[in-house]
């Protein structure tokens, strides 16, 4: 049971800023997803965590102490690859053993911690096998197991299911699931893609050039995106100038109310967005929010409807049921209910 | 004119006999002259115990173990010297590794013999990397005749005591009788008959070869009327008035060479070529070379030697002591045993080494002189006496270098 | 039918390694093979016996160039690894350099290289030593292990290395368990080539060692030099018979499926 922190981490390869004073706190049994493209710095900065990588400022705190004169063998956080997983001079029994061996435990204690970790991640008995002779997924589950095994402080996965073709991914995001639930090991997992982030991690950490844009709960980052940039990775382009005076926002279509309650961005320049399944098509004549927009494509998608709308100026993206008629160049009124808009800086 | 010559020649072996009896009668004097040690006596104790590094060429099992045993066994019992025989492919690889230590300035190096001749000796001589001079002031120098042009000059350059003559050698002419009949072509006009009539049978090395620049030598001396005109300083005259006559045999020659002339093979594959029957003649510079090659095996039997009626170039193998010789004494004293009297008749004896001696016999005792005499030699191999009434001197090297650039551009390029 | 091609192939294998080496060993019992006779009119155990002999000095060589090989391979595992997983696995300044100068060794003539080398060992007393000619030797040597093992290295990576230091492996922990075994197929296969380079050195062992070190090359060179086969013949089986075994060795090593062999694509 550990908490990590993150304070002001920074690490810099020549001119190159690949991880800019970030600053983050993982709480104790936490499973945390670093996301973002390829090249954010997700991947430096669990180098950081485990100490394979050193910062150039900044510092890594376990429970509150700092990990960075800690080497790498005795900080407790194992690192699971994406590729080159298993020692291939090893039978399986051996990887999985490897980290107790290295703590000096002995042999018989090893064995039973071994075999029953391998049954744990539904590989019983296969201790004599070698490592090639495993499937891809099979060998995903030794190399948790083995990270598990030693029951590690911190269990850091560096995009673990990039390899896995889609019937195992599915499999495997519930084992690693319910196992981190089950061990209450505070963990971190790299992804590039959103919606793996979504399903599996307590909160999300984005990150974009090395930059962290937002650490939240899943839902905030289609309900309360920090910015259009964090909108858009969560494929929201929705997007309406406005003036905010209190509870409303003057637009060029008309007057929007919105839940002051909700939303954070202070009066003055903003952007109104509603997440295009949010939007209302069809709405009671003398519905509040109400404004008109002019058809531009629809693509029937087989669960719903896709539409692409000219709203002020703006491309929208709405979804609507399945059986939605409409026809290209037709105007149309769109209710964006009050309950559900929010206010993104404006640039 | 030629008696006026043979008598001057007589006169100073004369002298030198005279000089080299008062010389050994009290050789500590002459030993003055050698650097560290001041009579033989000094020498020899110095050598008891010590180890001399003879770098020699390697490539024959019979002269490696000759050496071991007829004089790295005998100079262990006479002085307690150890020989360490350092085989060679190349003399040039030890030379170059003198010139090395000298520019590094190594005044105690590892060689302490070398096998020598020819421009290798040139070669450390002019750089001064010799130490010396020693060989005039050994006993057993007095066997030597320093008055022999062959054994005073080296390819030309004067020996001067810094090299110790140990075996003679004289070209000589190998053919296959079963080719080529007992009446081989001593001249070089019956040469081209022979070649014109037997075409594809004969062909010497490509030149700058060794042993084809010495065969080329020959036709020089032919075209000259006798080596006399080359043995002087170079003359670019001199070589432009022979010149043209040399390229021109040689050229009419071509044709009717091995392979039609378009190719000329290198002397170990001469060899080959003659112990294949695929030419019938060889050459080089081991009289005995036929006769042992024949007991060998590696020759079929029926391999015979000859030498021109005009003569054939002779010369001498010598050994010298580089500069920085860690043991210069125990290089001396080995020296002086292969000039002795149980050395020169083991390597005399066409059984044993079957090599010519640098020195007369006459200069040795009585039962020398008759052991020599009763030496059965080998049907393949020419008497002692056939071989010296043609030898002939090798020139400068200067003149060697001109007529080897002369052959390649105009016979090889032609 | 599987099994009849397996060994079809492999005998066929043998063979063609062998048939060089078969008129040798005709030459090495021969006393008289002139052409056109197909084998040996006169055979010797001569050759042979003057092999063993002492003035042969083949045995005394055979020991030196054993022991020069030995200590060679293992300089060049002292300096080459380190270097070599330098070179495959970190971007540094004037690595570009450090490349291209490894190659010089291999395209530059050896005895162009040792005449210069030759200078500086005098003046370091490095001439006519023992280690003076290991020294030299690694010249040659090191270039060969250490593009083989950045190879290996580059094949290798850092990942399984990364693991292990995360699961409480110390740097020594590493190395011994993982980093060796994975390595080690490519490391004796590439020692075993060092040692080979060492064992065929010649100009460089007459500058160096001149004339105190006597290894085998120096035996045997002057009678191929001067086309005295049958004695040549019988020296160089002496000479190649560590040839063939590492030979046979390696091609067991490389037939083995593994990973780390991969590099070896790359060469």
């Amino acid at each position: 049971m550990t908490t990590v922190v993150l304070r002001d981490l920074t690490r810099r390869f020549g001119n190159v800023t690949a991880v800019d004073r970030l600053n983050l706190e993982i709480a104790s049994g936490e499973l945390v997803a670093f996301l973002g493209p390829s090249g954010c710095g997700k991947t430096t900065t669990l180098r950081m965590i485990t100490g394979l990588l050193l910062p150039i400022s900044g510092d890594v705190l376990f429970d509150g102490k700092s990990m960075i004169t800690v080497p790498t063998e005795k900080r407790g956080a194992v690192m699971v690859f994406q590729k080159h997983l298993l020692f291939p001079t090893m039978n399986v029994g051996q990887n999985v053993g490897f980290g107790l061996r290295m703590q000096g435990v002995e042999k018989k204690e090893m064995n039973r911690r071994v075999s029953e970790i391998l049954e744990l991640v539904k590989l019983p008995g296969f201790e004599n096998r070698r490592a090639h002779e495993l499937s891809g997924g099979q060998q995903q589950r030794v190399a948790l197991a083995r990270a598990l095994v030693v029951r590690p402080k911190v269990l850091l996965l560096d995009e673990p299911l990039a390899n896995l073709d889609a019937n195992l991914r599915l499999e495997m995001r519930e084992l690693i699931r319910s196992i981190q639930r089950e061990m209450g090991i505070s963990s971190v997992f790299v992804t590039h893609d959103q919606e793996e982030a979504v399903m599996l991690a307590d909160r999300i950490a984005l990150m974009f050039d090395g930059v962290l844009q937002q650490y939240d709960v899943p839902q905030a980052f289609y309900q309360k995106p920090l910015s259009t940039r964090v909108a858009h990775f969560f494929r929201n382009d929705n997007a309406l100038a406005g003036t905010r005076r209190g509870d409303v926002v003057e637009t060029a279509l008309g007057t929007l109310r919105v839940d002051a309650a909700r939303v954070q961005q202070p009066d003055g320049q903003v952007l109104v967005t509603v997440r295009p399944e949010d939007v209302r098509l069809n709405p009671e004549a003398g519905s509040p929010n109400c404004i008109q927009a002019k058809v531009l494509l629809v693509v029937y998608m087989g669960t719903h409807t896709q539409l692409q709308l000219d709203v002020g100026g703006h491309t929208w993206l709405v979804h609507s049921d399945a059986d939605f008629q409409a026809r290209v160049g037709e105007t149309i009124p769109i209710e964006l209910p009050a309950s559900r808009l929010w206010l993104l800086p404006a640039n | 004119m030629f008696d006026m010559k043979r008598m001057t020649l007589i006169l100073v072996v004369l002298m030198m006999l005279v000089l080299s009896t008062t010389a050994a009668q009290d050789s500590d004097e002459l030993m003055g002259e050698v650097p560290g040690y001041a009579t033989w006596a000094d020498v020899l104790a110095a050598v008891k115990g010590t180890t001399v590094n003879w770098h020699m060429w390697g490539g024959s099992d019979k002269i490696n173990s000759d050496v071991d045993n007829d004089i790295g066994a005998r100079v262990q019992e006479l002085y307690g010297i150890t020989l360490n025989r350092v085989p060679l492919v190349d003399t040039a690889d030890v030379v170059n590794k003198i010139l090395d230590e000298s520019a590094a300035g190594v005044t105690t190096g590892s060689v302490d013999l070398i096998w020598i001749n020819g421009e290798n000796f040139r070669t450390l001589k002019d750089a001064s990397l010799l130490y010396g001079p020693w060989s005039e002031a050994i006993p057993n120098a007095k066997f030597v005749n320093w008055a022999d042009p062959s054994l005073a000059f080296d390819f030309g350059t004067p020996v001067e005591g810094y090299e110790s003559p140990w075996g003679h050698a004289q070209f000589v002419m190998e053919y296959n009788t079963a080719l080529v009949g007992d009446a081989p072509p001593k001249t070089f006009e019956d040469l081209t008959a022979w070649v014109e009539a037997n075409p594809g049978l004969f062909t010497y090395p490509a030149i700058p070869d060794f042993t084809g620049s010495v065969f080329l030598r020959h036709v020089f001396y032919w075209a000259a009327g006798g080596p006399e005109p080359f043995l002087g300083p170079f003359d670019q005259a001199v070589f432009d008035q022979y010149a043209p006559k040399v390229w021109e045999y040689l050229n009419a020659l071509e044709p009717n060479l091995w392979r039609a002339g378009e190719t000329y093979p290198e002397a170990s594959a001469l060899t080959d070529l003659l112990a294949n029957q695929e030419v019938a003649f060889n050459m080089g510079y081991g009289p005995g070379n036929a006769a042992s090659s024949i007991l060998e095996g590696k020759y079929p039997e029926t391999i015979r030697t000859f030498v021109f009626d005009t003569g054939t170039i002779s010369n001498n193998n010598f050994v010298t002591i580089p500069f920085n010789a860690p043991n210069p004494a125990g290089a001396m004293v080995i020296a002086n045993f292969m000039l002795g009297e149980e050395f020169q008749l083991k390597m005399s004896d066409p059984a044993l080494w079957g090599w010519l001696s640098p020195i007369s016999p006459t200069m040795y005792s009585s039962d020398f002189q008759a052991a020599v005499a009763a030496f059965e030699r080998h049907p393949a191999t020419l008497s002692t006496e056939e071989l010296a009434a043609g030898a002939l001197p090798e020139p400068p090297s200067a003149w060697v270098t001109a007529m080897e650039q002369g052959w390649v551009e105009n016979v090889l390029q032609k | 039918m599987q099994k009849i091609i397996r060994w079809i192939v492999l005998i066929s294998l043998v063979v063609v390694a062998l048939a060089p080496i078969l008129p040798q060993f005709v030459w090495s019992f021969s006393h008289r093979w002139l052409f056109p006779s197909l084998l040996p009119s006169e055979w010797s155990l001569e050759p042979w016996e003057y092999a063993f002999s002492t003035s042969s000095r083949v045995g005394e060589a055979f020991i030196s160039s054993m022991a020069i090989g030995i200590v060679v391979s293992l300089l060049s595992i002292i300096v080459g690894l380190p270097a070599s997983r330098a070179l495959a696995l970190y971007d540094f300044r004037g690595k570009s350099v450090i490349e291209w100068l490894l190659m010089v060794p291999i395209i530059v003539p050896g005895i162009v290289a040792t005449m210069g080398i030759h200078q500086v060992f005098i003046r370091l007393r490095l001439t006519d030593t023992f280690i003076g000619v290991c020294l030299v030797h690694l010249i040659p040597c090191i270039p060969y292990m250490v593009l083989v093992m950045s190879s290996v290295f580059a094949n290798y990576g850092t990942d399984l290395e990364d693991t292990a230091r995360t699961l409480g492996a110390g740097p020594v922990s590493v190395f011994r368990y993982v980093t060796l075994p994975g390595i080690l197929p490519g490391l004796l296969v590439s020692t075993m080539f060092t040692f080979l380079i060492s064992w065929g050195q010649y100009i460089t062992t007459v500058l160096i060692g001149g004339g105190s070190i006597i290894t085998l090359p120096m035996v045997l060179f002057p009678f191929i030099a001067g086309t005295n086969y049958s004695n040549a013949a019988s020296i160089s089986l002496i000479f190649v018979a560590p040839a063939i075994l590492v030979l046979i060795f390696t091609s067991r090593q490389l037939g083995r499926e593994s990973a780390v062999m991969g590099g070896f694509g790359k060469l």
